[in-house]
């Protein structure tokens, strides 16, 4: 059986994810982000710049391992605005891509969802005028394949209509 | 009435080897009436006041774990305790849960702490003064279980400080207030979730404690990568990748 993080109690989770995550990652993680989590990331970010570009064992930047995260409220949205203000300039495309690939593939896709897929394809569409295409790259696979599908997983197909970057190319 | 007389009621226990000392303790809300029916019970049956289920909790364990501490969990407390100070074997602020909590790691995790969570961390801090600096079978020690906690409270900021104080006095502090694991009360309290006011100033301080050497990983990752085995969601798998 496979486990997941949720399957452990709330104060034994940070165990797993401190060992291979800055405190920038783990409070990316937190459930129920509140204003106070986005002091807390202004703070992290504050102290050391250079982590919004450190990437866990898993190979994820701080702003994928929020896309990741199951409890996503509005203050979410608000850090994952800061973060990305901060990457952008050493954001790559496929950097970019791949946060809006781990959002789609989110399993509880809210309206904050939508917020975040706006804030990243914004930044996209700024990193890159024309970007080739991927197969590797198709969020739309992500969110059709989802296995709970709620009016919100259809406003996050309409973000990305007309943006070239993540239409399917099957 | 029978039950008073006859404590082999008092002394039965169900599947998971609790008493009803263990399931009134657990229940927590504590009223008068609870307090007097408890009063009850360890007079009739003082035994059972070190008994433990099938996780190895006493009725501390769980008085201490409850929601919402209040005067009458206080009250509650000290008849638990009365009496039993002394000797290690019968003072239950140093008897370890099968997982190897103590009271005081429980208290500590339970979250929402009141100034009654403030006066029983006192309390069992006293009755067994090396609890603050013992872990559990987690590698954690009471301060990672408060950092952990949810919806920390006035009253947790000021439980923190006075552990934080306890521990410098014993030689621990910075890099010693590190899991077994290797893990930073800071990343702990950054993944506790919901966090408020409170957390934000507990935040702080071990932000200031910590500025600049908790914010690199630890060297300890693959160590415990691999007592934790825990794998992550598939589909992260296939999109984590590195790119230059």
């Amino acid at each position: 059986m496979q486990m997941h993080l949720c399957m452990f109690p709330l104060y034994m989770r940070p165990i797993v994810l401190a060992q291979t995550q800055l405190p920038i990652h783990v409070l990316c993680y937190a459930s129920n982000h509140t204003e106070f989590s986005e002091k807390m990331c202004r703070d992290l970010l504050d102290s050391h710049d250079d982590s919004v570009k450190a990437k866990d064992a898993r190979g994820l930047v701080p702003l994928e391992v929020l896309c990741e995260s199951k409890a996503l409220t509005s203050y979410s949205v608000e850090i994952s605005s800061i973060i990305a203000k901060r990457q952008e300039g050493s954001s790559t495309t496929k950097q970019w891509l791949t946060a809006l690939k781990v959002l789609c593939s989110n399993s509880n896709i809210t309206e904050f969802c939508v917020d975040i897929c706006e804030i990243i394809i914004a930044k996209l569409k700024h990193s890159q005028a024309s970007v080739k295409v991927s197969q590797e790259f198709l969020p739309l696979h992500d969110i059709c394949g989802s296995k709970v599908h709620n009016e919100w997983t259809g406003w996050l197909k309409n973000v990305d209509h007309g943006f070239t970057a993540v239409k399917e190319v099957d | 009435m029978l039950l008073w007389s006859d404590t082999s009621a008092l002394e039965a226990t169900d599947d998971n080897g609790r008493l009803p000392l263990h399931l009134l303790c657990e229940a927590g809300f504590f009223s008068v009436h609870a307090i007097h029916i408890l009063e009850k019970m360890l007079k009739a049956a003082p035994s059972t006041l070190l008994s433990r289920d099938i996780d190895g909790r006493l009725p501390l364990h769980l008085l201490c774990v409850s929601k919402l501490h209040t005067q009458l969990t206080y009250d509650a407390y000290r008849r638990l305790v009365q009496g039993l100070k002394g000797d290690q074997e019968s003072n239950p602020a140093s008897i370890q849960m099968h997982d190897g909590s103590l009271p005081l790691h429980n208290l500590c995790g339970a979250g929402h702490h009141s100034e009654y969570s403030l006066q029983m961390f006192r309390a069992l801090v006293q009755a067994f003064p090396s609890s603050i600096s013992a872990y559990d079978s987690g590698g954690q020690i009471a301060l990672h279980r408060l950092c952990g906690a949810s919806g920390h409270t006035t009253h947790t900021d000021l439980i923190f400080n006075e552990l934080l104080s306890a521990l410098s006095k014993i030689g621990k502090v910075g890099a010693e207030l590190k899991t077994l694991q290797g893990v930073l009360p800071l990343h702990i309290i950054c993944g506790a979730g919901n966090h408020t006011h409170n957390t934000y100033r507990i935040f702080s301080e071990l932000l200031n404690l910590y500025q600049g050497s908790a914010l690199v990983a630890s060297t300890k990752e693959k160590e415990v990568r691999a007592q934790v085995r825990v794998q992550m969601p598939v589909s992260v798998h296939k999109v984590a990748y590195s790119s230059s």
